[in-house]
């Protein structure tokens, strides 16, 4: 019944119809849709949702804005001094003017123009991980997606310039910006994927991102995400990952802003002797809600995953860490652990954390923490006593805490810009 | 050395259920079923008071409306509520001054679970109110007590001595809709025991009651309500064994405890209950709501238990802080063997300023069971300077059995401190090769190890409870010793 609602209160389907071009015609894109229809948008009732409060995304009537005619300025999604692949996509369509492909052994491109001319890989991969029927928002990704990027590694490739996503909402409508990435990097190749999400002259966005990745064999995928959107930005992020024997993935999320922002991290380790390290720091104030779910699939033995996740909360701003790690039967020797931290600075700030452990193998590691604080008043005060401002030490403090999470990115370029930015946040 | 690990690993599954046995004593039972008649004649029977029936029959009404919770990471047979019988009685005699009075097929039950009832428990300074199936049935100690004005009785006695202090406590730790089973309970709970320590009064003896399930087909609905006014002590055990049965019993229990300004209430268990056979047949389904409220500043509630029985354990002892400067504590070991299943943790809600909570939590899964730790600490905007201390480990013998952490951390405010932190791992084998190096068999080696394990939440444990809980632990693990 709910599910009926809340269609209505989307009420998207009038831009958003069967005539929709993304995987027109397509048995996935019927079956997404479906799937769509009958199935209720998480709620506060779900176990995973109970601290996200959606209705916030419900009650708009969304649109649809093209690219054509939003100029923007280069300094404005470059980062400084970086040598990448360059895919800019704008309210979600794919705006080929500021994208750049500078590599040579990498097929690369957005997926409407790649569908075509590879078809036999699309269809190869894309949904192979099964995200569609994950939860609402990846179905209706699934459906409309306005389009998205198609990364394709072929093997023994290693790819020295990085891909750089970037994602810009602007826009003086309500909208909402699907975008859907396909990341495909097959045996023995390595690839770094940055992912930048801005937005400039926002009335009010919704953007509705879902990304598929497929690591082959002892392929080396370095995955940075930079949220880095407007004050009144909401976004959704589904990231599923599927993990061959001794692969490698990482991922550094690292949030600065947006009203309301949930990253799904979905990590399903296939393959024996395989790597999965997930960092993520969250800057959060004002009212802002951030929401960090992982969920890392031992499924197999020998393999090892890492999390680390850092958090700031002021005002009255509210984060959540969900991090489940699932240990399957046979999944012998397993390594997993699972940190969460948090400083909170304001009286009415919130943080709820929840790290899991579901272990059904005995010969394992497994081991998680979280913890909840504020900044030490000695180390404050020994500042202090050093002649450094109350605010300039505290800026430092706060600093040296996540600077654990900046010097985890592993692009020197990037980790720089992140730097200027988290700085220039925290005051120091 | 995986074949020596199998043996043990096999050897713990087979080792029977030690307490398993049946007293064949006399009891009085009503029908099966529930319905407002059933709890009528229960109310009856007992000569309550009319605000005790309008109180079970509020429950009742609300318990119809509720549903069976299925969050917990459990997986069981539902009960059949109306196949069992809500009341079962032993033969009583009228009232019992000495214990030549007593049945002596009881006193028989209570030598074989060693159980101090005569003059050795007054020597090793327990006061015992025994209750079996349902309905107290002897209580020592009494006079001591009296002197100093601490009320220690069944909790049917102080329904008709003292229905001031259950009107004006029951229920208000855990109220009748608080939960499906606390709803059940509420509605049809038989006996148990009632504690009130006055102002100022440090408890000399440990208080202790032994609970027993005894008829077949009749759940156990015990009710707990401990009062510690301001300034008292109380150290309370609890502590149980069952018979060897085949159908699923079910067992709901309520504990509320208050405690007032300065007051402080220790409460251990030590549960037993007849865990099912290696098949994972029969068994104790054991939904126990237990919560504590340090109603007063500076009050304290520490919580220890030591969990080897039952099938089914749903468990969640919990602690409201309310008073300032209020402490909590938790302790626990839970071990779980063959077809075992236990989702057991604590919640910790702190409200008042500068309270402090500590949890210790150490899981043992064997065979096939599974293990959870499910716990929650909530942080309030008020409850500045709070500070929260969660550790939870997990030990697994065996790869068929599981071991779970679901930790709910929620924080909202800046002056608190929360910690939490897990651990799952099995006994190394380079700990066992240690231990073999020094000359211990490798059964002794995985007691010694399992020991140590839980050494930290044993040793919290008062000194008489200590042994019985080591005894258990042992029993558990037979196998793995010489």
């Amino acid at each position: 019944m709910q599910n009926k609602e809340e269609i209505k209160k989307l009420n998207i389907l009038s831009a958003f119809n069967n005539d929709f071009p993304f995987l027109a015609g397509s048995r996935l894109k019927s079956q997404a849709f479906d799937f769509y229809k009958n199935n209720q948008f998480p709620n506060l009732k779900d176990e995973g949702w109970r601290q996200t409060n959606l209705s916030s995304i419900f009650n708009t009537d969304y649109k649809e804005q093209k690219a054509s005619g939003i100029s923007l300025k280069n300094e404005f999604y470059n980062i400084e001094n970086l040598q990448a692949n360059t895919l800019v996509f704008i309210n979600g369509f794919y705006a080929e003017e500021y994208s750049i492909i500078i590599s040579k052994n990498l097929i690369v491109g957005s997926i409407q123009n790649l569908t075509k001319k590879q078809k036999e890989l699309f269809n190869r991969y894309f949904e192979s991980t099964g995200v569609l029927s994950e939860n609402n928002f990846t179905a209706l990704n699934t459906a409309f997606a306005h389009d998205g990027a198609f990364i394709y590694v072929d093997k023994n490739q290693q790819i020295t310039e990085p891909v750089h996503i970037v994602n810009i909402n602007s826009s003086g409508e309500s909208i909402l910006a699907q975008t859907r990435n396909l990341v495909v990097v097959e045996r023995n190749s390595s690839v770094q994927i940055i992912e930048s999400y801005l937005s400039e002259n926002i009335k009010n966005t919704f953007t509705n991102v879902v990304t598929e990745i497929i690591a082959g064999e002892n392929a080396q995928i370095n995955w940075i995400r930079i949220q880095k959107e407007a004050e009144n930005a909401k976004q959704m992020n589904h990231l599923k990952v599927i993990q061959n024997a001794n692969s490698n993935f990482s991922c550094n999320t690292i949030t600065l802003s947006g009203t309301l922002v949930r990253n799904n991290i979905h990590v399903n380790m296939n393959g024996e002797g395989s790597f999965c390290n997930l960092y993520g720091l969250y800057l959060t104030g004002n009212k802002q809600l951030v929401d960090n779910y992982t969920f890392v699939n031992h499924a197999v033995p020998h393999c090892e995953s890492r999390q680390v996740y850092k958090g700031i909360i002021d005002d009255e701003a509210s984060a959540v860490f969900f991090g489940k790690v699932l240990v399957a039967k046979d999944a012998q020797k397993t390594n997993a652990n699972q940190s969460n931290k948090n400083i909170l600075l304001s009286e009415n700030a919130r943080i709820n954390s929840k790290p899991q452990l579901e272990i059904y193998a005995d010969d394992v590691t497994c081991s998680h923490g979280s913890t909840t604080g504020q900044l030490d008043k000695e180390a404050l005060f020994y500042l202090q006593s050093r002649g450094i401002s109350k605010e300039k030490a505290r800026g430092m403090l706060l600093y040296g805490f996540v600077s654990e999470i900046l010097n985890k990115i592993e692009n020197e370029n990037v980790r720089n810009e992140v730097d200027k930015w988290v700085k220039h946040i925290l005051g120091e | 050395m995986a074949k020596k690990e199998d043996k043990i690993i096999n050897e713990l599954k087979d080792k029977e259920y030690e307490f398993g046995f049946v007293s064949d004593i006399d009891t009085e039972i009503i029908p099966k079923g529930l319905n407002e008649d059933v709890i009528r004649l229960i109310s009856k029977k007992k000569e309550e008071p009319e605000f005790m029936l309008e109180y079970r029959l509020k429950a009742f009404r609300h318990w119809q409306k509720m549903e069976e919770p299925d969050w917990a990471h459990l997986n069981y047979k539902k009960p059949e509520f109306q196949e069992i019988s809500y009341y079962a009685a032993p033969k009583q005699k009228p009232k019992l001054n000495n214990l030549d009075e007593v049945d002596p097929e009881l006193l028989k039950t209570f030598d074989k679970l060693g159980i101090p009832l005569e003059e050795q428990k007054i020597l090793s300074g327990v006061a015992v109110d025994a209750v079996i199936d349902s309905v107290s049935v002897h209580t020592s100690f009494k006079e001591t007590l009296n002197e100093r004005g601490i009320i220690f009785s069944s909790f049917s006695e102080a329904v008709k001595n003292h229905p001031e202090l259950i009107k004006k406590y029951l229920s208000s730790v855990v109220p009748y809709n608080d939960n499906y089973y606390a709803a059940l309970n509420s509605a049809v709970f038989s006996d148990g025991s009632f504690v009130y320590i006055p102002k100022g009064v440090k408890c000399p003896v440990e208080l202790s009651t032994y609970f027993r399930i005894n008829a077949a087909n009749t759940g156990q609905f015990e009710r707990t309500l401990i009062i510690a006014d301001e300034g008292s002590y109380v150290s309370y055990l609890e502590g149980c064994t069952a018979p060897q049965r085949d159908e699923n019993q079910l067992h709901a229990a309520v504990v509320e405890i208050i405690t007032h300004e300065n007051a402080e209430v220790k409460y251990s268990t030590v549960q037993n209950w007849y865990p099912g056979d290696a098949e994972g047949k029969g068994g104790i389904y054991n939904f126990v709501t237990k919560r504590g409220i340090c109603k007063g500043n500076n009050s304290k509630i520490s919580w220890t238990q030591v969990e080897t029985g039952s099938a089914v354990t749903w468990k969640y002892p919990s602690t409201i802080l309310k008073g300032d400067n209020s402490i909590a504590e938790f302790y626990s070991v839970a071990v779980t063997n063959n077809h075992q299943q236990a989702d057991t943790g604590t919640k910790m809600i702190h409200l008042g300023k500068n309270t402090k909570s500590t949890i210790i939590s150490k899981g043992i899964s064997i065979g096939q069971s599974q293990n959870s730790y499910r716990g929650l600490v909530r942080v309030s905007k008020n409850a500045v300077n709070s500070r929260n201390f969660s550790q939870c480990d997990s030990l697994l013998i065996g790869d068929k059995c599981g071991a779970h952490t679901f930790p709910y951390i929620d924080v909202n405010n800046t002056s608190s401190i929360v910690e939490h932190e897990a651990t799952t791992s099995k006994i190394a084998e380079d700990q066992i090769f240690y231990c073999n190096q020094r000359g211990l068999s490798t059964e002794d080696s995985v007691s010694l190890i399992v020991n140590g394990f839980a050494k930290e939440v044993l040793n919290k444990l008062p000194m008489e409870f200590a042994v019985e809980a080591q005894k258990l632990l042992a029993i558990t693990l037979e196998g793995s010793v010489g």
